[in-house]
């Protein structure tokens, strides 16, 4: 989980201390909807796995997004 | 530097990494770009940008690109809307993002591919916007899609949920390309390389393989030298100095410049160390030779040894970490032109560089074997042509009267629009000067621009560059200008002499070409200070007889 809050604190451009899992979509400034798109792609990119278009909107949490790495829903 | 970036699509993340280099403007709301470039008051202009990049994706618009004659249709609505901002910003160079497009499509076999019918058919708009003489170029996105490929430039998940239809990676890339042509809208970075020979531009080693058995070929293994040596040849062909620093026996070395494969001849090169003295010694006697500092070098060896003691004796100059793998050294040779040679525009005097300088030292030698200046200048057999400006030499005069420093009697600078003007006006001349002598053709050289009042002539600017200051040619130009004004009635010529910074050589310009000053006791020191001469026509000075001047427009 670290590594993973550590990875998106550099997409973010924020220190990881500031990051949980817990933290939420709008909870800190820098996490927009802008920012929500680009942590989409950089955690697809990184991890190679894919984020279906429709759950995109559900993701709230660090957590969730968390979840997507430790699935086997590999890119093509 | 201020860049504004217009486009059809959602760029803020692309602006937030461009932001790492420059200062961005993006216009508030989505694909507002065309109505910021037509409204005059606009965020655009209130925002006085220094570049600007507009980004069109042509998927971003609804989807009229099956039909030929729509997407020609709104493809000059778009060329149109440049024109109008590169009328109204005319000094500000304008990116415009080559045509590029993502979405999928049913194409039969036989069917004519439209897009890439429109890529060309805008990249040809563009460039005819630039013939004309706007400052526009095509930002060449399609490069980046060969480069990476299409399904990791582009991100369709981004483009239908956010508009943005750029991947990371894409974005990366872009932002790199826009950053290459911002930086060089400033000139290249670098003027000169100095390559290393054995090993660098042919495989092995000449003083112990012998000719035959080096790699330098068109095919196989020595192709990748040869290869490597085009890329060096274009980039001389644009005005970047070649030099060679090499470790050898010169009588060794002097064969291969006959091979059949060796593409680079001795008329490329601005200079030819090649000796047993360090290469740090050499480098530096270059610099001098070239007059340029160390921190224009880019050095390029395979040997680290000379790598570690060019960067431990001359820091400034720039090491090219070579390739392990010499397959990708011609990848090395480009990646080291777009950082460091890159240029937007290329005249005819950058193409001709290298022959320039090559005859200029020929005349250094002859200056200091001559018994006197006189002799040396007799023997130089030089030519003058002094023309009105013909239209295709406009962009060598703006790029004179922008750049010309020192023998600039007024340092007025103006830009395209004011010199066709000046040109188009009855009452006012663009005088152009070219010169030639027996080493070589120095092309235009010189420019006045005349103002008239009834039988009065006004010098509002008269320039030279420094290549050719020491001929005695502002005399001659006087002496040709006199016949013409004399013609057309002009009984007297004023001037002036306005102290810059740089402008020193020039400070008693007049008064030795037997003008009357008026009271100019600033002029030697204050910069901003302004001295009026005038002579009467009739004084001015007669032919220095060192020139040929068949080719004036009085003669």
């Amino acid at each position: 989980m670290q590594e993973f809050l550590n990875f998106v604190a550099t997409v973010m451009n924020v220190d990881a201390s500031q990051l949980t899992e817990n933290t939420a979509y709008g909870e800190i400034e820098k996490w927009d909807s802008l920012m929500h798109l680009k942590l989409v792609m950089a955690i697809e990119e990184n991890y190679d796995i894919e984020i279906p278009i429709d759950e995109v909107a559900h993701i709230k949490t660090l957590r969730d997004f968390y979840k997507y790495t430790q699935t086997t829903n590999k890119a093509d | 530097m201020r860049v504004a970036l217009l486009s059809n699509v959602t760029v803020d993340l692309l602006a937030d990494q461009l932001r790492h280099d420059v200062d961005i403007y993006v216009p508030a709301g989505f694909d507002t770009w065309q109505q910021e470039i037509l409204s005059a008051d606009s965020g655009l202009y209130e925002y006085g940008p220094e570049s600007i990049v507009v980004l069109l994706y042509a998927d971003g618009h609804e989807n009229i690109w099956d039909c030929k004659e729509n997407g020609e249709q709104l493809i000059m609505e778009w060329v149109n809307t440049f024109e109008t901002l590169a009328n109204r910003l005319p000094n500000i160079p304008v990116f415009v993002s080559s045509f590029h497009m993502a979405g999928d499509n049913c194409h039969y076999a036989t069917e004519q591919r439209l897009n890439l019918y429109f890529a060309e058919f805008m990249n040809q708009q563009i460039h005819k916007l630039y013939d004309e003489g706007k400052r526009i170029y095509a930002l060449p996105v399609d490069d980046l899609v060969y480069d990476i490929g299409k399904k990791a430039f582009y991100s369709p998940k981004m483009w239908y949920i956010g508009s943005m239809p750029y991947s990371i990676k894409g974005l990366t890339a872009l932002s790199e390309l826009i950053i290459q042509y911002l930086s060089a809208s400033k000139g290249a970075k670098k003027k000169c390389i100095a390559v290393d020979l054995d090993n660098t531009l042919w495989g092995g080693v000449i003083g112990e393989d012998g000719i035959e058995n080096i790699q330098l070929s068109n095919s196989k293994e020595g192709r990748r030298y040869k290869d490597a040596q085009r890329l060096l040849k274009q980039m001389k062909n644009q005005g970047v100095m070649l030099a060679i620093l090499s470790k050898n026996n010169l009588e060794d070395v002097e064969p291969v410049f006959s091979h059949p494969d060796m593409l680079l001849k001795h008329e490329d090169f601005v200079a030819e160390s090649i000796n047993w003295d360090s290469k740090a010694g050499n480098i530096r006697q270059v610099a001098k030779d070239l007059n340029i500092g160390l921190d224009a070098f880019v050095f390029l060896d395979d040997n680290p040894a000379e790598r570690e003691q060019m960067k431990a004796e001359c820091p400034e100059v720039t090491v090219v970490e070579f390739p392990k793998d010499t397959s990708k050294l011609p990848e090395v040779l480009s990646q080291v032109y777009r950082q460091y040679f890159f240029r937007l525009d290329v005249t005819a005097e950058d193409a001709e560089k290298t022959a320039m300088y090559q005859a200029e030292k020929k005349r250094k030698t002859e200056f200091s074997a001559s018994a006197s200046p006189e002799d040396f200048l007799k023997n130089l057999h030089m030519k003058m042509d002094i023309h009105l400006m013909k239209p295709e030499e406009l962009k060598r005069v703006v790029q004179l009267v922008n750049k010309t420093n020192q023998f600039n009697t007024t340092t007025r600078r103006y830009d395209q629009d004011q010199i066709s003007a000046f040109n188009a006006q009855i009452n006012a001349d663009v005088i152009a000067v070219r010169m030639s002598d027996k080493y070589g053709d120095q092309g235009l050289v010189g420019v006045m621009i005349v103002k008239y009042a009834g039988n009065s002539a006004e010098i509002d600017t008269f320039l030279m560059s420094c290549r050719v200051m020491g001929r005695k040619a502002e005399i001659e130009i006087m002496a040709e200008l006199k016949k013409y004004w004399l013609q057309k009635s002009i009984r007297t010529i004023s001037a002036s002499y306005i102290r810059s910074a740089k402008n020193a050589p020039v400070c008693r310009l007049y008064d030795k070409l037997g003008f009357s000053p008026a009271d100019n006791s600033d002029v030697e020191i204050e910069v901003g200070a302004k001295c009026d001469y005038r002579i009467k026509t009739e004084d001015l000075p007669d032919t220095t007889g060192f020139f040929d001047c068949t080719d004036c427009f009085v003669s």
